[in-house]
């Protein structure tokens, strides 16, 4: 083969089929004999009629050389000869053999098998894909990554509260570090996004602000040039240099190598490219990052930074020294920060240190989606498991129908174990099907899942990769010798004289039981698994319906990123601000003149990004208290912010749009700050000095709360003071409410707003809605999945019905038409069959309650104020259970009571 | 008695004479009976006429719109012509005096 050339037109495929298919001496002849058939077709029917022609002849050799034909015997019955001298792998072969011709012999039942099983072993192949990605591997190009974790500090609040987060201040980085003994090392980063590059090309991309120690913590090595140095991250003076990732570096720079040593703007400034990392590198998350820079050359939250106890706004991890574990390891660096701190914060002296995995949320929480990931492979377990029980189903009806034949063979000499071989050989041929059917699955929903629903998560692997094909095998394997076993299981047990008496009409009480139990382990399995969905589904739609206080979805955010100022004294500077003060304004006005918008309105503090607290004493509290959520918070607001959020004022007025030059100082409270502070409801016209003002601001109205930053989260105390009467938060935001479509209206308003600020460096315009839906994405994940996976699980349960009262019905042929001949009626033979059916759906329907209440108490934290025993979703689910058990009984109960008796006696 | 798809393979390995082999087998059935046979099927059945010692194999010449590859050419053995003798002989004695609207050899 290797001395001779590709012949031309024989597609590679089909050569490569050819190759594995066909003995070698068979193989040269054959691959000779199609590729002089190419040329000759080709020089008659053109080219494409001659591919077409060539794969005919291709599947058609193959399958008479390697499937059918390669004992070279002549025709054989349908099933194999009770031969005992063959070997054991030559009498496997034939029996595979054999068994491929089942999809002539038995269609029908090949095909619902194959399906029935591809979409069991597909789900959870792409389910496995998934988990695998999300919750076993982590992040790539981290060596050991059982080692590597991230630092959690829990201080503890009198009375009895507990605050745990991983967001710590940088002077807990450097404790680390260098007062801990159980770590070969410790790094410090910040996740953000910067606007990279100016102009028109200026865009905000995500990237981290790490110390140098990042990159030997996690043991990756660059894919290009170098990681920078613990010299060019240090606090004196910070190098400005740049670490791209691989994707970013392709995608922007098409893979230039002369990339290095070039400059990028960075928040404006220019950084040296000095090295690319690996593909797939996203450091110690698993969203996007399209570059890195030193920690100390990003931004920082005051000047004091490197020393000061009181910003936390970095997060620690850490590789433990091989042996050490998480425990020691964490009293480790309890012991390091209790004897750092310096804080004037007395809690945090009694911090405690532990470590979790890098997947965890700042708070310290398993993630939901991995929760959701996680709930979602048990799902599909259990609809690999209806789908084998269904199979089981199948197969048995399928061992009873040749019971007659079985008995033959056996009181004719075959062993049992050629039995057993035989049967096996049929299952592992549907199951061959299945499994491709599976991977067909996997692939398509496991692409579906990342698209939709897993948008945020970096892949650097394909949807079907090894690991997960190495799964489908072992599963269907698995899934078709525990399904395969019961008919033999049962085949074996055959009385022979009974059965050949009576070959295919008696099915026997035992049977008949085992296969109830099938379907009723079916019909729970399945119940269980809709009312999980229904929970999920009412959870979505809380969560829809969710009043964020504000309107996310009408409102676009604007922010105006101006170029760096010149100024040098604090006259100019003062000018300047005062400048883009004005322009801002001149936006809003011309803004909300125009006639597709509907408000708009400057804000302070803009909502889902930013909260200030400042200085705030009120008349009659030393004190003021705090709440679950913190706070209290400020935000500075233009006129008509209200109108234009749509958040209510429920009492009182809003600012107007002159409020913020007149000299008497207003706020606006909202419900919960007007209810805790003054209970008694007379908030109006109260006074609050704001930082360390000693002029009263006086209470001019009362808003709904709103959300900050979650869409979970505890009420906190909220005032707003009107722009203008400047306090010391700064940060301004355009706030637009479009009267039309949101989508088109972002772009419109971008470059209104370009056009009016030319000197702009950087323009941000998006619907504030994009900043609420990464945590909405976690519940439409369960709430769809779940669903999908629900109504799978019902399809397959249905045909499953389907198929065994079918087949029963079929079976008592002879019993319905002597009941016909004495007399039962017509009704009296559909309602036999349907209460048949509707017991065992009724007995399903009761234990899947059962069950569903089991789970939900455990679902229960993934749930949006959802009830796991909501009454409307049990009884919806049960009506909708019952609906498709009388569907899927209509047909076989019609059948059976149009028996006609005479033909049904003479049957036998 | 033969089946017929292997009288019509034995006829025409006859017909076409020393290079019979698939491709230019499969042509003298089909110019001559109007039937396209698949490669596979000619592949399928000349393997079983071999085990039954009807027809013998040689190794061709390879050519170069073959990619190189060698053929596999078909003779019809002794066994092979009794076997036809016997199958056409049943055939034309069957069919003796019957008028089928075609004249039987």
């Amino acid at each position: 083969m290797s001395s001779s050339q590709n012949p031309p037109g024989i597609p590679a495929l089909a050569l490569r089929l050819l190759t594995v298919f066909l003995r070698a001496d068979d193989r040269e002849y054959v691959i000779g004999d199609l590729a002089e058939d190419y040329a000759v077709t080709v020089a008659r029917d053109g080219e494409s009629r001659a591919r077409w022609y060539v794969w005919r002849q291709t599947i058609i050799a193959i399958w008479a050389l390697a499937v059918v034909g390669r004992t070279g015997s002549p025709p054989q019955p349908a099933s194999p000869a009770i031969t005992t001298g063959d070997s054991r792998m030559r009498q496997l072969w034939t029996d595979l053999r054999y068994a491929t011709r089942l999809v002539r012999t038995a269609p029908s039942f090949v095909v619902l098998c194959a399906i029935t099983l591809g979409l069991g072993i597909g789900s959870v192949a792409a389910m496995f894909g998934i988990v695998d990605r999300i919750v076993l591997r982590g992040p790539e190009h981290i060596v050991a990554p059982h080692r590597v974790l991230r630092f959690y500090a829990t201080v503890p609040h009198p009375p009895n509260e507990l605050e745990t987060s991983s967001i710590t201040a940088y002077a807990a980085y450097r404790a680390l570090r260098d007062g801990s003994h159980d770590f070969a090392g410790v790094a410090a980063y910040q996740s953000s996004s910067w606007v990279i590059g100016t102009g028109a090309d200026a865009a905000r991309l995500p990237g981290v602000a790490a110390s140098a120690d990042l990159f030997p913590t996690l043991g990756v090595h660059p894919f290009l040039g170098r990681f920078y140095s613990r010299e060019e991250d240090d606090r004196g003076a910070p190098r400005d240099v740049i670490v791209l990732s691989y994707e970013y570096w392709i995608r922007a720079f098409g893979g230039d190598r002369d990339i290095l040593g070039k400059t990028l703007s960075v928040a404006f400034r220019p950084f040296t490219v000095i090295g690319i990392a690996p593909p797939g590198f996203t450091g110690t998350e698993m969203s996007p990052v399209d570059y890195w820079i030193p920690l100390s050359a990003g931004a920082h939250p005051r000047p004091d930074w490197p020393t000061t106890w009181r910003a936390r706004w970095v997060q620690v991890i850490g590789r433990t020294k091989p042996g050490v574990t998480a425990e020691q390891a964490s009293r480790d660096a309890t012991r390091a920060m209790r004897l750092a701190y310096t804080g004037p914060d007395t809690d945090r002296r009694a911090v405690t240190m532990s470590l979790r995995p890098l997947s965890f949320t700042s708070e310290g929480n398993e993630p939901a989606v991995t929760a959701v990931a996680r709930w979602l492979t048990g799902v599909t377990i259990v609809v690999l498991l209806i789908a084998c029980a269904n199979i089981g189903n199948l197969l048995l009806t399928r061992a009873l129908q040749r019971r007659g034949e079985i008995a033959v063979r056996l009181v004719l000499g075959m062993t049992r174990a050629r039995l057993a071989q035989w049967l096996l050989a049929e299952s592992l041929f549907v199951g061959a099907l299945g499994g491709i059917i599976g991977v067909a699955v996997a692939y398509v929903a496991g692409s579906a899942i990342r698209r939709f629903f897993l948008a945020d998560v970096v892949w650097p692997t394909s949807v079907v990769d090894v690991s997960t094909v190495i799964a489908i095998v072992a599963l269907t394997v698995s899934a078709v010798v525990l399904v395969s076993l019961i008919p033999v299981v049962q085949s074996s047990r055959l009385d022979f004289a009974q059965a050949v008496r009576t070959g295919v009409r008696d099915g026997g009480g035992r049977r008949q039981r085992l296969r109830s139990t099938l379907l009723l382990f079916e019909t729970a399995l399945t119940g269980m698994l809709l009312i999980v969905a229904g929970l999920f589904l009412r959870s979505l739609m809380n969560v829809r319906r969710l009043d964020l206080g504000i309107q996310t979805d009408r409102v676009i955010a604007v922010s105006v990123y101006w170029p760096t100022s010149t100024a040098v004294d604090s006259a100019s500077k003062a000018a300047t601000a005062r400048e883009q003060r004005v322009a801002l304004a001149r936006i809003r006005d011309s803004l909300a003149h125009r006639s597709d918008v509907a408000g708009a309105s400057l804000v302070i503090g803009s909502p889902f990004r930013s909260t200030s607290t400042v200085n705030l004493k009120v008349a009659g509290w030393d004190t003021l208290p705090t709440l679950g959520g913190g706070g209290p918070y400020v935000s500075v607001v233009g006129g008509d912010y209200f109108r234009t959020v749509g958040t209510r004022i429920v009492r009182g007025r809003e600012f107007s749009a002159s409020e913020g030059e007149s000299a008497a100082r207003t706020a606006i409270v909202n419900e919960t700050m007007a209810r805790v502070l003054w209970p008694k409801g007379d908030a109006l016209g109260q006074c609050l000095y704001v930082d360390g003002l000693t002029q009263c601001a006086a209470i001019v109205g009362i808003a709904t709360d709103t959300h900050r930053f979650g869409i979970r989260e505890e009420p906190a105390m909220q005032y707003y003071v009107p722009l203008g009467q400047e306090i010391g938060v700064s940060g301004t935001t355009i706030v637009v409410r479009p009267r039309g479509a949101i989508g088109p209206a972002v772009d419109a308003v971008r470059r209104t707003v370009a056009g009016m600020v030319p000197g702009a460096r950087y323009i941000d315009a998006a619907p504030l809605q994009d900043r609420v839906d990464p945590q909405i994405r976690p519940w439409r994940l369960g709430a769809a999945m779940f669903g999908v996976f629900a109504m799978l699980a019902l399809i397959v349960s249905a045909t499953g019905l389907y198929s065994v009262i079918a087949y029963l019905a079929a079976q008592r042929t002879r019993e319905f038409g002597i009941r016909l001949a004495v007399g039962a009626t017509a009704s009296s033979i559909i309602r036999m069959v349907l209460a048949y059916g509707l017991r065992v759906a009724f007995a399903g329907g009761a234990i899947a309650t059962v069950l569903a209440f089991v789970v939900g108490s455990r679902i229960e934290p993934q749930l949006f104020d959802e009830s796991p025993r909501d009454p409307a979703v049990y009884g919806l689910v049960l009506l909708v259970m019952a609906c498709v058990t009388v569907a899927a009984l209509v047909a076989p109960a019609l059948r059976a009571s149009s028996t006609d008796p005479a033909v049904a006696l003479r049957q036998e | 008695m033969l089946g017929e798809l292997e009288q019509v393979l034995l006829l025409a390995i006859l017909c076409v004479g020393d290079d019979a082999y698939g491709v230019p087998i499969r042509d003298e059935v089909l110019a001559r009976t109007g039937r396209a046979l698949a490669l596979g099927t000619i592949y399928k059945t000349l393997g079983r006429m071999k085990a039954k010692g009807l027809v013998g194999v040689r190794t061709g010449a390879p050519t170069p719109v073959r990619g190189g590859r060698r053929t596999r050419c078909y003779n019809v053995t002794a066994a092979g012509r009794r076997a036809l003798r016997q199958s056409v002989g049943a055939i034309r004695r069957l069919s003796a005096g019957l008028d089928l609207g075609v004249d039987l050899w």
